[in-house]
């Protein structure tokens, strides 16, 4: 059940329905939980087990971490989280992996492992850290864990951000559980807001340009170095609005019900340097694993030589948890050697030398761009003829110019410049009164909380608002590509 | 804010995108229909669509839904071209379209032919064998084109929702024919949906959806595919079909095989079951048919491919104005051999 299909929107209404109708928060707690349960199982419901074994033995060892006042069974029943997390995922996930690379090991002898046959559980990198986070903080003083299975349970298995993220902390969702959630006119009006962002971003800009990018992926030897530019920059826009959609579409949903979730994006196209990129992409990730693999292997405490290793470190897991191949572990080493090499820069030169912010960003965006070739690519060799081709300005195979990047791309520079925009309205340092008007007029308004941080809310009661929200509902309606296509973070 | 105020505001907001919207619509994707007695729905006689989902045409319409700017000259000699929507080609212009190109070439090589082009969405061969009298009463018909892809000879062509390909109780291959749905209330809405784009295209794109709809993943297990009609236990069969085709149409007929485009091996890539069967039943047979695929190292010569456009996707979908080129000239090339033969 994608959230672009109109499976959703009835499976919404009813939920949304049935949480204005029930009273006792206690209830509309286990409608949500029931509805999560649905949720999950509707992709698949033989891992359904899987989700809630996985919830259940963090549930235990949590509990037991706090009931126990000696450090040894704590730092015992933390191991059983995470040996017992991370084996189920490395199973279900880099079992075939790693028995290819074993049979490439063995090529010259006699010995060959069967190919095991397993199905990748949906969500199931995102919900193993949710929930041994949940843990790790009980652990670590943190987080008190909550008596109530109802509260976690619905912690755990929270549908909006269950298949993709954001990747949620029980020190982030559970005091929220006090909450009288269900729909109220305001929360529907900064949820809807929300999900229409999001879904403008998958349906009219990710889902077209996926028709350009992939082709390209598919046979880079049809394309010339020119085109294939055009492939991959159509892949980088694809990527960030199909996720970040995703991510505005579940926070949306979030807020439809009553809960906040962590933002997950913050326009990192914009961002002047690696490390500034990964503060603004997937930052629920990126703070994963900061807090919990970066800082634990002992982060740029151990002087400079173990920093850069525990960089590299944490962005070749970073990489290899998006998927098991080689080409995300490239995908994570180039991004690990460029913070480790901007860091190492920034040291040597320290405010000496500062390149001009446009620059730097517009180099960024290229490092970036240039790095999604292994992410996107099935294999090494792909990624060499593209790279290949690309760097030489290859003139062999067709010059293609896609009218829909152009369109796509003019779409969305438009809104980072209105972005940018509410951002320093909200920071106060450009307080525009122009800005202000064309807001009022359009009867929409900024608003901000500590987890989602700043969002717009769209006008429903002044005849421009109505209008924009009436001509951007037709946008969509007209000409999102029909059929649901999955989001790219699925297959995470 | 009052509820009156409110509503008047709805209103106001609502006319406010929607007179907009019907302009920009018009612009983008607006074919007027009408009905014909043989053909059923048709694109309205006298009116010029628009189509700029997919390439970006203008194309103009006569009776029988036949696509030509100028009116049809009954008692000029004709050579009709069926086919499916990329005959029809609403995504080009109307002088780019391979049926107009060949009519011009054989003037200037002085075969005044007119060429009608009887494309029409969503028809398969089913459709030229079963309408093939009232196809042959069009103008003074000589010859008859009849555009294919393996679509159209396997499972298009066997579609029961429509008429299709049937084996008749004597064993023969024949024709299952299956009337359109018809509204019965079409009288009514035929004015309002010629008159408004916005009105006509909402109601194309709810189809749209909700045939995507229809085939999502069941619920409870995305994993597993939906179910797809039974499979054949035989081979479609595709040398019957050609020759029902053939006879339909007196034996005077071109085949023009639309083959699937590989950029990376243009001579020989991409070659289908289908293609080898037709392309040896031409030459077994002797039957005029001309392939797309003859045209293929020059498009690789070119870098560019026969099918799709800058605003969908290189090599995908219908063909481009640069196919019906080529198409135009390697039929120009097959008439004059049918003439130097007096076959034509």
């Amino acid at each position: 059940m994608i959230f672009s299909s109109p499976r959703f929107f009835v499976f919404m209404l009813v939920l949304l329905l049935s949480l204005r109708v029930v009273r006792p928060l206690e209830w509309r707690l286990r409608i949500l939980l029931v509805a999560s349960c649905f949720f999950y199982a509707a992709w698949d419901y033989r891992y359904l087990g899987l989700l809630l074994l996985v919830s259940a033995i963090n549930w235990e060892c949590g509990r037991r971490i706090y009931a126990s006042t000696d450090p040894r069974p704590q730092r015992t029943w933390v191991m059983v989280s995470v040996v017992s997390s991370l084996g189920i995922l490395a199973w279900f996930k880099y079992a075939n992996f790693f028995v290819d690379n074993l049979n490439l090991l063995l090529a010259h002898s006699d010995v060959s492992l069967p190919h095991l046959d397993i199905l990748l559980p949906a969500g199931i990198s995102f919900y193993v850290f949710k929930t041994m986070s949940y843990t790790i903080d009980i652990h670590r003083g943190d987080l008190v864990p909550t008596r109530s299975p109802i509260h976690y349970a619905t912690f755990a298995t929270f549908f909006p951000e269950l298949i993709a993220g954001p990747i949620v902390r029980g020190s982030v969702f559970l005091p929220q559980m006090g909450r009288d959630i269900g729909p109220t006119p305001e929360r529907m009006r900064v949820g809807l807001s929300l999900f229409l962002l999001g879904l403008t971003k998958k349906t009219l800009v990710a889902d077209p340009l996926s028709s350009v990018a992939d082709p390209m992926f598919a046979a880079p030897l049809q394309y010339s170095g020119v085109s294939l530019w055009f492939g991959v920059l159509a892949y980088t826009l694809q990527i960030y609005c199909d996720f970040s959609g995703y991510s505005d579409m579940a926070i949306g949903c979030g807020k439809m019900i009553g809960y906040d979730l962590p933002r997950n994006f913050r326009m990192p196209y914009l961002s002047g340097d690696v490390a500034e990129f990964w503060r603004r992409w997937h930052i629920t990730l990126s703070t994963w694993l900061r807090d919990y693999l970066y800082i634990p292997l002992g982060g740029n405490r151990g002087g400079k030589a173990r920093t850069y290793m525990n960089l590299a470190i944490t962005m070749l897991l970073g990489g290899l948890w998006h998927g098991a191949s080689w080409n995300f572990v490239l995908w994570g080493g180039l991004h690990g050697s460029a913070l480790a090499g901007h860091r190492l820069l920034r040291e040597r030169l320290g405010d000496r030398f500062r390149v001009p912010r446009p620059i730097a960003v517009v180099g960024t965006f290229f490092f970036v761009m240039l790095a999604w070739v292994p992410f996107r690519s099935p294999d090494f060799t792909t990624t060499g003829i593209m790279l290949g081709r690309m760097l030489t300005l290859s003139s062999d195979g067709t010059f293609f110019v896609p009218v829909i990047l152009f369109a796509s791309a003019a779409l969305v520079v438009l809104a980072h410049l209105a972005g940018v925009a509410v951002e320093r309205q909200l920071s106060r340092r450009g307080h525009s009164r122009r800005f202000d008007a064309v807001l009022h007029a359009l009867g929409a308004e900024t608003g901000q909380d500590e987890i989602s941080g700043w969002y717009l809310k769209l006008g429903f009661s002044t005849v421009p608002g109505m209008a924009v929200v009436m001509a951007w509902l037709l946008a969509i309606y007209f000409f999102a590509p029909t059929g649901t296509s999955p989001f790219i973070y699925f297959q995470f | 804010m009052s509820w009156r105020r409110r509503l008047l505001g709805f209103f106001l907001a609502t006319a406010l995108v929607l007179v907009p919207a019907e302009f920009l619509l018009r612009r983008i994707n607006f074919a007027p229909a009408g009905r014909d007695p043989v053909l059923g729905s048709i694109r309205e006689p006298g009116s010029v669509s628009r189509h700029a989902v997919e390439g970006d045409g203008r194309s103009s319409w006569i009776v029988h839904g036949l696509r030509r700017e100028q009116p049809m000259d009954p008692d000029a000699d004709t050579i009709l071209a069926l086919g499916d929507s990329y005959t029809e080609a609403a995504q080009i212009d109307d002088d780019e379209v391979f049926t107009y190109a060949l009519e011009q070439a054989l003037r200037r090589g002085g075969l005044p032919f007119q060429v009608l082009n009887a494309g029409k969405s969503g028809y398969s061969p089913a459709d030229y064998v079963d309408k093939a009298d009232f196809y042959r009463g069009l103008g003074a018909n000589r010859w008859t084109i009849i555009q294919l892809r393996d679509a159209d000879l396997e499972e298009d062509g066997w579609k029961p929702v429509k008429n299709h390909f049937a084996r008749m109780p004597d064993g023969t291959l024949g024709i299952q024919h299956v009337d359109p749905p018809r509204s019965k209330f079409g009288w009514i809405f035929r004015p309002v949906l010629n008159n408004s784009a916005l009105i006509s295209y909402a109601i194309e794109r709810f189809l749209e959806f909700r045939s995507a709809a229809a085939a999502e993943p069941p619920l409870f297990r995305a994993a597993g595919k939906r179910a797809e009609s039974a499979p054949r236990n035989e081979p479609y069969p595709v040398e019957e079909e050609l020759e029902l085709l053939h006879r339909s149409f007196d034996g005077l007929v071109t085949f023009l095989y639309l083959a699937v485009y590989d950029p990376e091996h243009p001579i020989g890539g991409g070659v289908t079951d289908v293609e080898q069967r037709l392309v040896a039943v031409c030459l077994d047979r002797g039957w005029s048919c001309v392939n797309l695929r003859d045209a293929f190292p020059d498009f690789a010569a070119r870098r560019i491919a026969p099918f799709g456009f800058a605003n969908t996707a290189y090599n995908n979908g219908h063909l481009n104005a640069d196919g019906h080129q080529a198409a135009a000239m390697l039929l120009e090339r097959e008439m004059e051999r049918l003439r130097a033969g007096d076959l034509l």
